[in-house]
């Protein structure tokens, strides 16, 4: 057979070709090794309904869950009758009896709560026994904070401290629109065993926070994102927001001589993660910066960062319709409109004039940043005075006391104008306080011809605006028509809930007169009226027609009036007595005081259309 | 046949030299690879339990470090290993290796007031730099001037220098930010540019109380064009600011993780590991100053986000 050496050749020279590639595949500095530490690229969790931004629904509704709190010892069993609190085992018991109990078991302060109200009764039970997991897991945990082992060693036992004990409490802090928020506070102290945490300090404070969001629909944990818009980057969106928050403070820790700002930088900070520890409460998210997050965080306490709701957030929708109720009670649920939870931002105006003798001028205008520009501009307007009406009208009155032998040898005269402002749902109330005071002497106190003249005036005003309104300079301040649905009559449900409060706060002053006065009957009104308690219905007419204006908050309107005064004024006119004057004093000036705030709840959602 | 036999002789000698050759450039093309293998190897011979490792302490700045570098020697998860390294700050650190209850800290250069209480101690440091940072100057990133001397960021901040076009930029005004006297980049600026008594007095609008509000400043769109600021490098690399600001030379050289690691851009401020200079030869705490300054130390510098020192590296 022909030997052919040109091709036996060339297989030689190929096979040693494939042979050193392979061998060389992996090998050597310069040849490129995947990087086991890039992550894959996040995919956004999608869960619930499906919710664009701007988030239309600006209220939230109550879960219709009840909670029952179980206090437990330290470990773990539920407190029981007959085993003493601290209190009794250090003040009451002798040692004999103290020697039949663990201290440090019955010190401990600890609880957690329980739900009921599902219809799922098996979703219910598996829900509480995740919340019970939960704390039952870190009765004795020990946090993993940096350097916490080398400073205590692997298993370190809290100590009592005089008075503090170790707690852990676990509670809701947030039962909406059918999701659950469990929020688990825990602290202790500990005994530095390592001699260098400080040397006059041997003693390290330590809390931390675990928590659990809960989408009751169907049980499952969720992640942070899910509470924002579907077309909304939630994890930038936060990102961005602790950017900011770092920004306020100073993390050169180092070299800052004793002033650490709450959130420090430790690390490079590359975002938030999809798994960040939070906790939501009415008006917004709380992140928790912990062991979780160790380049923003120090020491042995988390730090927190509050982040309100925004149109971004889809938390009032995602989880809730309407027209489900996946809980046992048919009653309606309180609702409540949500506010904007931002700080205010610095001073739309802020004056202090004292160019006038004796005489002290405040103004003030304050927004926060979802104020609409027109409406700042306004709440500026309302906080201008009259420097010079307001000093000739207060010194005239001045003149007006001043009429004897015995002159005003000092005087002090204020007026301030404080205007503020805040979102409700869809609205936005602007709230305008004018305050004057006068204080003038002659003499000192305890002289014979000593002289006092004290006179203050205190006046609230407010004004309502729909966010929704293209709101301009010439945009009138909503009315009580606007807010309630056609039809309604909403005279009569305000005046009758007056009454029903006024009529609550007087049984419970009866009820506590008579029982510290037994065989007395309690007389509501001045000496000569009736002892009955029923109102005078040309008082609650007098009062609600004296109404000058409105405001809405999360879960109530209030009526505003020309002075604070005006409703002793009123009830003082058809009773013929000073409500703060007679012979029950403060009782009957609470009550007057106390009829004009209306809780949405007892208006009816459905008469109002701020709730729609 | 004589033929056939010559040509089953040749196909012996080709067999034999595909198989040398086989074997051979294996070996050659792989030994880079298994010799590396062993370099890891070699490095990766330090191993410790919680029961032996060194005490560590140290500037919660360089906690990161310290930590990842624990979680390789004691071979654990970095949660796990973050636990076991203590972190009482750079004044807590030095007191504890003063007093003998730590075996080695990570730090900046002690102050006047550490190696004071070094000295009346007897105590001798040990200090072996590790990790290079910067002192950094940026501008908003629209201004031309790219780079500036010392001398002329001294007299910008003596008040001799008022108009960017006095050292090559546009005709504006400078508008030097600065800091508060307690902080570190303040600190920072009288070390390398200008002593504190020599510096102008800052209008308060010009003086910023937090880093980011410093960098803030100088980037927002604001009256920013003319400004200046500072601060330190791993700072404003960990916060992602560089979009809107630009940072400049210094003598020509830009700051970058190259010309920090090496040593060229002029104005380093290294991190030291700092060991009692009494400690024996060979105590683990020296073999692990020396891990620290080799290949593995250095990468693991890399990997907690810091820029190592060049001339640290085994070559």
């Amino acid at each position: 057979m022909k030997f052919d050496n040109k091709r036996f050749i060339s297989l030689l020279l190929a096979l040693v070709m494939i042979f050193t590639l392979a061998a060389c595949g992996g090998s050597g500095t310069d040849a490129e090794v995947p990087d086991a530490n890039e992550e894959p690229k996040h995919e956004r969790v999608h869960m619930g309904n499906k919710v664009n931004s701007p988030a239309k629904t600006k209220y939230m509704t109550v879960n219709g869950l009840e909670f029952t709190q179980i206090d437990t010892y330290a470990d773990g069993t539920e407190k029981q009758d007959g085993i003493p609190s601290s209190w009794e085992y250090l003040n009451e018991l002798t040692p004999e009896e103290q020697a039949k109990f663990d201290f440090d078991n019955i010190a401990f302060q600890g609880s957690y709560c329980q739900i009921s109200g599902l219809k799922d009764k098996e979703l219910e039970a598996s829900i509480n026994e995740r919340i019970r997991n939960l704390y039952m897991e870190n009765l004795d945990r020990l946090p993993p904070y940096r350097g916490i082992k080398a400073l205590l060693g692997d298993n370190p036992q809290p100590i009592r401290q005089d008075t503090t004990f170790p707690t852990l409490f676990l509670t809701n802090s947030f039962t909406h629109n059918n999701i659950l928020s469990i929020h688990m506070g825990g602290y202790r102290v500990y005994t530095d065993q390592s001699g260098t945490y400080g040397t006059n300090n041997p003693y390290i404070y330590l809390n931390f926070i675990e928590t659990m969001n809960i989408d009751l629909n169907t049980g499952e944990e969720i992640p942070i994102e899910v509470l924002f818009c579907d077309d909304v980057d939630g994890l930038e969106y936060l990102t961005e927001f602790v950017k900011k928050e770092l920004e306020k403070g100073d993390y050169e820790q180092e070299d800052v001589l004793g002033i650490e700002p709450d959130l420090r930088l430790i690390g490079t900070f590359e975002g938030i993660k999809p798994d960040q520890k939070y906790y939501i409460n009415q008006s917004g998210l709380v992140l928790i910066f912990d062991y979780e997050t160790p380049e923003l965080s120090g020491d042995f306490a988390p730090q927190t960062v509050y982040v309100p709701f925004t149109e971004d957030f889809a938390i009032t929708d995602r989880f809730y319709s309407a027209d489900e109720n996946i809980y046992e009670t048919e009653e309606p649920r309180e609702k409540y409109l949500i506010g904007s939870g931002l700080r205010p931002e610095d001073a739309l105006v802020w004056e202090v004039n004292s160019d006038y003798d004796d005489m002290i001028f405040q103004r003030r205008a304050v927004a926060t940043e979802d104020i609409p520009e027109v409406i700042k501009d306004k709440m500026v307007e309302l906080s201008a005075l009259d420097y010079d009406k307001e000093y000739a009208e207060m010194t005239a009155r001045v003149e007006a006391e001043n009429t004897t032998d015995a002159a005003f040898d000092s005087l002090y005269m204020s007026v301030s104008n404080y205007v503020n402002s805040y979102v409700a749902g869809n609205y936005a109330t602007i709230t305008r306080e004018i305050a004057r005071y006068i204080n003038a002497n002659h003499g000192t106190w305890g002289d014979p011809d000593h002289r006092n003249f004290g006179w203050n005036e205190h006046a609230m005003f407010y004004e309502v605006y729909d966010l929704r309104e293209d709101i301009n300079e010439d945009t009138k301040p909503l009315e009580l028509d606007d807010i309630f649905k056609e039809g309604v009559d909403y005279e009569t449900i305000i005046k009758d809930d007056m009454k029903w409060q006024a009529n609550q706060c007087l049984l419970w002053v009866a009820e506590e007169y008579e029982r510290e006065h037994p065989g007395e009957k309690y007389v509501f009104f001045c000496e000569g009226s009736p002892e009955k308690v029923a109102l005078d219905e040309k008082y609650l007419d007098e009062l609600y027609h004296a109404a000058t204006g409105f405001s809405l908050s999360s879960t109530q309107m209030s009526l505003t009036y020309p002075d604070y005064n005006t409703s002793a004024k009123i009830f003082e006119e058809v009773y013929g007595c000073d409500p703060y004057n007679g012979p029950e004093g403060y009782e009957l000036g609470r009550y007057t005081n106390s009829l004009y705030h209306i809780p949405y709840i007892r208006i009816g959602y459905d008469n109002l259309v701020i709730f729609d | 046949m004589k033929g056939d036999s010559k040509m089953k002789k040749m196909k012996k000698v080709l067999s034999i030299m595909l198989a040398l050759v086989l074997v051979l450039g294996g070996l050659a093309a792989c030994g880079g690879q298994q010799g590396g293998e062993q370099q890891q190897t070699e490095a990766i011979t330090l191993n410790f339990t919680t029961d032996d490792f060194p005490i560590i302490d140290g500037a919660t700045a360089l906690a990161p470090y310290y930590e990842l570098m624990a979680a390789k020697l004691l071979d654990m998860e970095i949660e796990e290993a973050r636990q076991w390294v203590l972190c009482n700050k750079t004044d807590g650190a030095y007191e504890n290796l003063i007093n003998g209850r730590v075996d080695m800290i990570f730090c900046s250069m002690p102050s006047e007031e550490q190696q004071e209480m070094a000295d009346n101690a007897g105590f001798e440091f040990e200090l072996t730099p590790f990790l290079n940072g910067a002192f950094v100057f940026f501008v908003n990133k629209d201004n031309p001037v790219d780079s500036l001397t010392v001398d002329q960021l001294h007299d910008i901040y003596s008040g001799e220098i008022t108009n960017w076009k006095e050292v090559g930029g546009e005709d504006a005004e400078i508008i030097a930010y600065q800091r508060p006297n307690n902080s570190g980049s303040q600190t920072g600026m009288y070390h390398y540019i200008i002593p504190e008594d020599e510096i102008m007095e800052a209008p308060t609008e010009y003086k910023i109380a937090d880093m980011g509000g410093i960098v803030d400043a100088v980037a927002s769109y604001d009256n920013s064009e003319g400004a200046i600021g500072y601060s330190y490098y791993y700072y404003v690399t960990s916060m992602h600011y560089t979009d809107q600001i630009k940072l400049i030379g210094i003598e020509g050289i830009e700051p970058s993780d190259d010309t920090i690691a090496n040593g060229t851009y002029p104005l380093i401020n290294p991190s030291y590991v700092i060991i009692d200079a009494d400690t024996p030869e060979d105590s683990p705490i020296r073999a692990i100053v020396e891990w620290i300054t080799g290949p593995q130390g250095q990468q693991t510098g890399r990997e907690a986000g810091y820029v190592p020192r060049v001339d640290s590296v085994e070559e």
